[in-house]
C-alpha cells in the first residue's frame, strides 16, 4: 500500500459527516433506495478524487519545496566553493574533473571550461602524472589509501609547467553510487618561503653563538685540563666555574632551538626498530660524567631482554639522558639512580628513579613546561636550562609515547617513559631478571 | 710508528680564537703536526707544498666556504683522495645530511671539545685504516 492509498484510507470517515446530509437532501427530493445509494456513491468518488487531487498537489507541492530547498542550499555551496581561497577541485572514480573552482583556475592558471571532464593527471608533475591512474584503480579495488583522509603537501603543476608546493587533503563520497573524490588545494609557496627564511635565521643564530662559544668554551678547557700549565686554586676554581657555564650557555642554545625546531615541527625523525635495553645502557653510559660529578650511580634493577620500540635512536637518547642527568643532578651524593624497565600491556615502561628531595608542591603541575625550574636554591644550583623536559615530552609524544612522574613515598621521585613496544614480546624467562649492573 | 698513524693535518678556519685553541687542541694535546690556512685560497697555495694526510676544515667561511675549498684541494692530484673532516656550527640534521654528501669522513660539531678533539679525530682516523 503506497502513501496516496493510506493517506486516502485514512481521510475516508471524514467524509461521512458531509456526504450524508447531500444524502439525506436527495431523498427527501424522491429518488429511490437504489437511485439514493448510487449518488451516493457518485459523491463519495467524486470527493476521493477532490482528496486524491489535492493530496497530489501537497505532495507536489512538498517536492518543489524540497527542490527549492535543495536548489538554495547547491547555490549556497556553489558560491561557496566559488568564493573559497583554497582551490577546490572534485574527480569521479576514473580521475576526470567534475568541478574546478575561481582559486584553483588561478592557481593553476587553466580555465574550468577547458579542464572539466579532463583527467586529474594534467594537473601533477612526475611521478604522481604517471602514478595517479594507478592510485585510483588501487584504491577501488583494495581501498589503499595515499591521501585521503589526511593532510598531506605535495608538487602541483601549472599550466606553463611551472612546478609550485600545495598542502592537500582528500575526501571520498558517494553519490548516487558513484565515487567521488573532493580535493582541497592550498598554494605554500609563500610558507615554505617563510620557513626557509625561519630555517636559515636560525641555522645563522645557532652559527653565530657557537663560533664564540667555541672559542671560549675552548680556551677555559684548555686551562682547566692543564694544558698550558697549573693554576693557583683559587684561580682554578674561577676557570672551572666559567667553563662549566659556558657549557651550560651551549646546551640553552642547543636546547632553545630544539624547543623551536619541535614547536613549528620541523625537528626531524628517524624512525626505526630499535633494541630497548642497548639503548639504555648507552645512555647510562654517555650519562657517565655527570653521574660521577654528582657521585651518584645509576643501576639497571630489572632488564627486559628482547624488549624492541619503534623509534628514534638519537633522540630517545636525548630524553632518556635529560631524565638521567636530573636524576643524578638531584640526589644525594653516594646514592643510586635506579633504572626499572618492565612491560605494561602492549608498551614498555622505564622507571628512572631518584632518592632526592622530590619535586616541590607548586613545580608539579608546571614541570613539563618552558623554563619550569624550581626557584629554592635545590633547583637553580642543578644547573639546567629549564627546557629538558619540556623538550623531552614533546619527543615522546611524537613517538606516541607517554612521559610522567610519580612522587615518592617518602624521598624521591621516579620518572616514568613508555612506548608501544615492537614486535614479539620477550620471553617471561627473560623479564624480571632483576640483575645489577 | 705506523706509516699510517695520522701526523700531519690541513686545518683552514678563518676565527683567529678558534684557529688558536684548535692549534693547542692538536698540536699540544694531539701531537700532530698543524697547518693552519686562514682561508680556501690560502689552503689552495699550501696544500701541496705541506702534504697534509687529513684536511680539517670549517665550513661557514668568506670567500670560498668549506666545501667549495674541499672541491677545489680535490682538483690537486696529491689531494685527490686526502681524507677530509668539517668541523661546523651548522649542526642541524639536515645539514649535517647535506655535508657528508659533499665527500668528508665525519662531521665534527662545534663548539668542539678541546680536551678530546685530537682523541676524535684520532679514532675516526683509526676507523678508517682498520
Amino acid at each position: 500500500m503506497n502513501r496516496y492509498h493510506r493517506r486516502h484510507l485514512g481521510r475516508r470517515p471524514m467524509l461521512l459527516p458531509f456526504a450524508v446530509p447531500w444524502a439525506s437532501e436527495a431523498g427527501a427530493a424522491g429518488l429511490s433506495g437504489a437511485q439514493a445509494g448510487t449518488a451516493m456513491a457518485l459523491v463519495i468518488a467524486v470527493a476521493v478524487v477532490l482528496m486524491a487531487g489535492l493530496a497530489l498537489h501537497r505532495e507536489q507541492r512538498r517536492r518543489e519545496v524540497v527542490e527549492e530547498a535543495l536548489a538554495a542550499s547547491k547555490i549556497q555551496q556553489q558560491a561557496l566553493i566559488d568564493t573559497m581561497v583554497d582551490a577546490v577541485i572534485i574527480i569521479d572514480d576514473m580521475g576526470r574533473i567534475q568541478n574546478f573552482n575561481p582559486a584553483a583556475e588561478a592557481m593553476f592558471g587553466h580555465a574550468a571550461s577547458k579542464v572539466i571532464g579532463q583527467n586529474i593527471r594534467l594537473l601533477m608533475p612526475e611521478p604522481h602524472h604517471s602514478a595517479h591512474d594507478g592510485y585510483l584503480a588501487r584504491h577501488k579495488e583494495t581501498g589503499v589509501r595515499c591521501v585521503l583522509g589526511r593532510r598531506s603537501e605535495v608538487e602541483a603543476l601549472r599550466r606553463d609547467g611551472s612546478r609550485f608546493p600545495v598542502e592537500l587533503a582528500v575526501t571520498a563520497m558517494k553519490i548516487h553510487g558513484r565515487r567521488l573524490f573532493s580535493g582541497l588545494l592550498r598554494d605554500i609557496t609563500e610558507r615554505r618561503k617563510v620557513e626557509r627564511l625561519k630555517d636559515e635565521f636560525i641555522a645563522t643564530i645557532s652559527h653565530e653563538l657557537r663560533t664564540p662559544l667555541t672559542a671560549i668554551r675552548g680556551s677555559l678547557g684548555l686551562i682547566n685540563g692543564g694544558v698550558v700549565g697549573e693554576l693557583p686554586a683559587q684561580s682554578a676554581a674561577l676557570i672551572r666555574l666559567a667553563h662549566d657555564n659556558s657549557e651550560r650557555l651551549l646546551l640553552l642554545v642547543d636546547d632553545l632551538l630544539d624547543v623551536e625546531r619541535l614547536g613549528s615541527g620541523r625537528m626531524e625523525f628517524h624512525f626505526v626498530s630499535l633494541a630497548l635495553m642497548p639503548l639504555i645502557e648507552e645512555a647510562i653510559a654517555k650519562n657517565a660524567a655527570v653521574a660521577e660529578k654528582h657521585a651518584v650511580q645509576c643501576v639497571i634493577v630489572r632488564h627486559l631482554d628482547g624488549a624492541s620500540v619503534h623509534g628514534d635512536p638519537q633522540r630517545l637518547l636525548q630524553v632518556l639522558g635529560n631524565l638521567l642527568s636530573n636524576a643524578c643532578k638531584f640526589s644525594p651524593r653516594d646514592s643510586t639512580v635506579e633504572i626499572d624497565v618492565m612491560h605494561r600491556e602492549d608498551r614498555v615502561r622505564i622507571d628512572i628513579r631518584d632518592y632526592g628531595p622530590g619535586i616541590a608542591e607548586e613545580l608539579r603541575p608546571r614541570l613539563f613546561s618552558r623554563f619550569a625550574q624550581g626557584d629554592t636554591g635545590n633547583t637553580r644550583q642543578s644547573g639546567g636550562t629549564g627546557l629538558g623536559l619540556c623538550i623531552s615530552k614533546a619527543i615522546v609524544e611524537r613517538h606516541g609515547g607517554e612521559i610522567g612522574f610519580v612522587p615518592g613515598a617518602e624521598v624521591g621521585t621516579t620518572f616514568y617513559l613508555e612506548l608501544a613496544a615492537l614486535g614479539s614480546m620477550p620471553s617471561p624467562n627473560a623479564i624480571d631478571q632483576g640483575r645489577k649492573e | 710508528m705506523s706509516s699510517n698513524e695520522l701526523r700531519r693535518i690541513l686545518f683552514v678556519e678563518d676565527e683567529a680564537d678558534i684557529q688558536a685553541v684548535a692549534q693547542v687542541a692538536l698540536e699540544g694535546v694531539g701531537g700532530f703536526t698543524v697547518k693552519i690556512c686562514s682561508s680556501g685560497e690560502e689552503a689552495l697555495q699550501s696544500a701541496e707544498a705541506f702534504a697534509p694526510q687529513l684536511i680539517l676544515s670549517d665550513v661557514m667561511m668568506p670567500g670560498m666556504d668549506g666545501p667549495t675549498t674541499l672541491a677545489a684541494l680535490r682538483r690537486l692530484p696529491a689531494l685527490a683522495d686526502t681524507p677530509a673532516i668539517f668541523m661546523t656550527a651548522k649542526v642541524q640534521p639536515q645539514e649535517v645530511e647535506q655535508l657528508r654528501t659533499d665527500g668528508v669522513i665525519e662531521v665534527i660539531a662545534k663548539p668542539f671539545d678541546p680536551m678530546t678533539l685530537a682523541q676524535q679525530i684520532k679514532d675516526i682516523w683509526q676507523r678508517r685504516h682498520v
